[in-house]
């Protein structure tokens, strides 16, 4: 694949994406500019909870979970729950656009994905010299910490009924056995 | 093979079983719907192999409580950290409404791994067997290719370019084969023509010549 048709192949997918797709021809050659591909076997860790966050990914191929880690004590194996299942076109590790740049959650690969990551640096840099894109942009941003909210309020809610469920069932086998 | 499957929907539950058992020594010993039941199930039966759905509930929810669905990979990654030993299958791609609109035949569906642009097809003997195939849990797919079609490795793809680049050469040989003879006869064909066409003139003027003095 020729350059061109490779960098028209990115505008494609950064025009798909929800945080991207207000932007106009001039602009998204741009940003696509700023853009790296990237694969990952299933397994793979993009990146990690704590990490600085250098890049904001796009995914274009694959299917990938984002999982926050738990407090435990130190004598028990560390525990991950997923908030969410990342899709295809659908923009992650947004951290990179939000201060203190530092990634919030972990992001593993379910199965093969491709990913394009938008140089941070370079896409702030774009955003704060033109702000009309910069509006757009933070607009289809703000959506995605949204529906990550809304996805943590979610494991939030399961969490408390699993964590409900325990007690109740201690407090019968207790009860059972006096 | 002791064998516990995690997923929600009940027919994909009997589905999964049916693949699993369609192999000899395996045996499913239990089934859960949600990740309270499979990590239960675990530390209860001790199996083998487990098969965990990416898409598991947390837990049972309440109608009017939107629940989380994305469970499948704590629970795979859980057991495995709790019991180094333990088998566990994470599927990736199992979308049930279209397995079971396309297939309900499990001889038509097979687990396997994307690795290197290869497809490589595995079964549970072989997570059993052979240990762990690629990581802890191991990521598979299910596949809808039947069984008994070859999937290709590397190695098979080489060895098939190989046959064509030889069946390929062997064609040009002959036809080059054939050129050179041609080019090499050329100065015997230009000769024997060019006595046919001396003797056909001969012949024509001779009956001419027959024609114009008849005695």
């Amino acid at each position: 694949m020729s350059s061109e048709s490779a960098e028209k192949n990115i505008e494609s997918v950064l025009k798909g994406s929800l945080v991207f797709s207000a932007l106009g021809e001039d602009d998204l050659a741009t940003v696509a500019s700023f853009a790296t591909g990237r694969t990952y076997e299933p397994g793979g860790t993009v990146f990690n909870e704590g990490d600085k966050a250098r890049d904001i990914l796009v995914l274009t191929e694959g299917r990938l979970a984002v999982q926050m880690a738990l407090p435990t004590p130190s004598s028990q194996p560390g525990r991950r729950i997923t908030v969410d299942i990342i899709g295809e076109k659908e923009v992650f590790g947004w951290s990179a656009l939000v201060e203190p740049y530092v990634y919030t959650l972990t992001a593993v690969c379910l199965q093969k994905a491709t990913v394009l990551a938008i140089d941070g640096d370079k896409l702030r840099a774009l955003l704060q010299q033109k702000a009309d894109i910069g509006y757009h942009v933070l607009k289809g941003l703000a959506k995605v910490v949204a529906s990550r909210l809304q996805d943590t309020r979610q494991v939030l809610i399961s969490e408390r009924l699993l964590t409900a469920g325990k007690q109740e069932s201690r407090v019968r086998s207790r009860a059972s056995r006096a | 093979m002791r064998v516990v499957i995690a997923t929600e929907p009940l027919e994909m539950q009997r589905f999964l079983a049916d693949i699993v058992e369609e192999q000899p020594g395996a045996v499913v010993v239990g089934q859960a719907e949600n990740a309270v039941r499979a990590v239960t199930a675990v530390d209860n039966l001790d199996p083998d192999v487990t098969i965990i759905d990416s898409n598991l509930p947390y837990s049972v929810g309440l109608d009017q409580v939107a629940l989380s669905r994305a469970s499948g990979l704590d629970v795979a990654q859980g057991i495995s950290v709790r019991k180094p030993g333990a088998r566990v299958v994470l599927l990736t791609n199992l979308d049930s409404k279209a397995i079971l609109e396309r297939t309900l035949n499990p001889h038509e569906l097979a687990f396997f791994l994307h690795r290197d642009g290869d497809i490589i097809p595995f079964t549970l003997q072989d997570l059993g067997q052979r240990g762990i195939m690629h990581d802890t849990p191991v990521f598979a797919s299910i596949g809808t290719r039947p069984r008994t079609l070859p999937m290709r490795t590397s190695a098979q793809r080489l060895k098939r370019i190989g046959g064509d680049a030889i069946f390929l050469g062997g064609l040009g040989i002959i036809g080059g084969l054939l050129l050179t003879i041609t080019w090499l006869l050329t100065p015997v064909g230009v000769a024997v023509t060019a006595a046919g066409v001396v003797s056909v003139s001969f012949g024509l003027m001779t009956k001419l010549a027959g024609k114009v003095w008849p005695r």
